[in-house]
């Protein structure tokens, strides 16, 4: 809990819990979750987000190394140590970087003419990245795009 | 969670000055507004003698218009909180009673009294809330709190 404190992510008026900056086991943290279910709502968001917060075995538990995966590659989420997505789910935008879900990684295979057009596009937008310029675009149709209903 | 009532006050600065600039343009000016605070930070809020632990997220009711609410949060993100998106689905008791906080110009702020805090944590979230539950049995529940509990049903049982 005391990690957790450090980094704002609890407040608790137990006393004597001591804000602490090392990394604590994950063991530790997922014990702690036992008692304290906030711990354990958080823990997702922090294995994904700030995992620097936790020290991390070689091998992960299974179901850590599940729910990781699915909030990392946009899959269906599963409950975790009894809390369900919709409770631990929210704290994966506020966790870390504030306002931002992970990246997910998709590969894509263009024809040499489209990497060209996205290579001007990166220079004349205000982009940082192939991929910024690729959001920027999706954004873009989206928001040209009409709501399906909507046509009659 | 002594900062709670600086942040309606720093919202209530914020309403009067945007209200200011609206009439000098000629536009309509934000209504007053109330936000019942729920949850673990009204329990804090309280002063109650339970051990506590609390997530950055609060749950309230809140009356306010849209900018007045994307203002609360941009207040509440600089004390590392958040206001929960949910938090007006939160169930509470008919009978809650709401203890002034603050009391501003164009913002109140009041808070949910423990009991009916209590009460809504113990029929809706019993999991979560078995160890505060269970300590505030321990210490010795209000009458209210017992007959909140009868009236609602709530299975008592399970926390002792």
């Amino acid at each position: 809990m005391g990690r957790f404190l450090e980094d704002g992510l609890l407040e608790t008026n137990i006393e004597g819990i001591v804000p602490r900056r090392k990394p604590v086991p994950l063991d530790d943290a997922l014990w702690a979750g036992t008692v304290e279910p906030r711990i354990m709502e958080l823990l997702p968001a922090v294995l994904v987000k700030k995992p620097s917060l936790l020290r991390l075995p070689k091998e992960l538990p299974e179901d850590v190394a599940e729910v990781m995966h699915a909030i990392r590659h946009g899959k269906p989420t599963p409950s975790f140590r009894g809390v369900p997505p919709e409770q631990y789910l929210p704290w994966v935008t506020q966790v870390g970087r504030k306002g931002r879900s992970p990246s997910v990684l998709k590969s894509f295979r263009f024809r040499h003419d489209d990497v060209l057009r996205l290579a001007r596009l990166r220079d004349s937008l205000p982009a940082r990245s192939d991929t910024e310029v690729i959001r920027m675009a999706l954004e873009l149709l989206e928001a040209s795009a009409e709501p399906v209903d909507s046509v009659i | 969670m002594d900062n709670l009532a600086q942040i309606f006050l720093a919202l209530d600065q914020w309403v009067a000055r945007e209200n200011v600039r609206a009439r000098a343009e000629g536009m309509p000016a934000y209504k007053s507004c109330r936000v019942r605070v729920l949850g673990q930070w009204a329990l804090w809020a309280a002063g109650v003698d339970l051990t506590l632990t609390a997530t950055q997220d609060l749950d309230a009711y809140g009356d306010y218009e849209w900018a007045v609410q994307g203002e609360l949060e941009r207040l509440l993100a600089e004390n590392g909180k958040v206001l929960d998106p949910h938090g007006h689905e939160v169930w509470m008791p008919r009978e809650t009673r709401y203890n002034p906080l603050y009391q501003g110009t164009f913002v109140e702020a009041l808070v949910a009294d423990a009991d009916a805090v209590l009460i809504s944590k113990a029929l809706k979230a019993a999991e979560k809330n078995r160890a505060l539950i269970t300590e505030y049995l321990a210490k010795g529940a209000s009458k209210r709190f017992f007959e909140l509990a009868r009236k609602y049903r709530v299975d008592l049982e399970q926390f002792v």
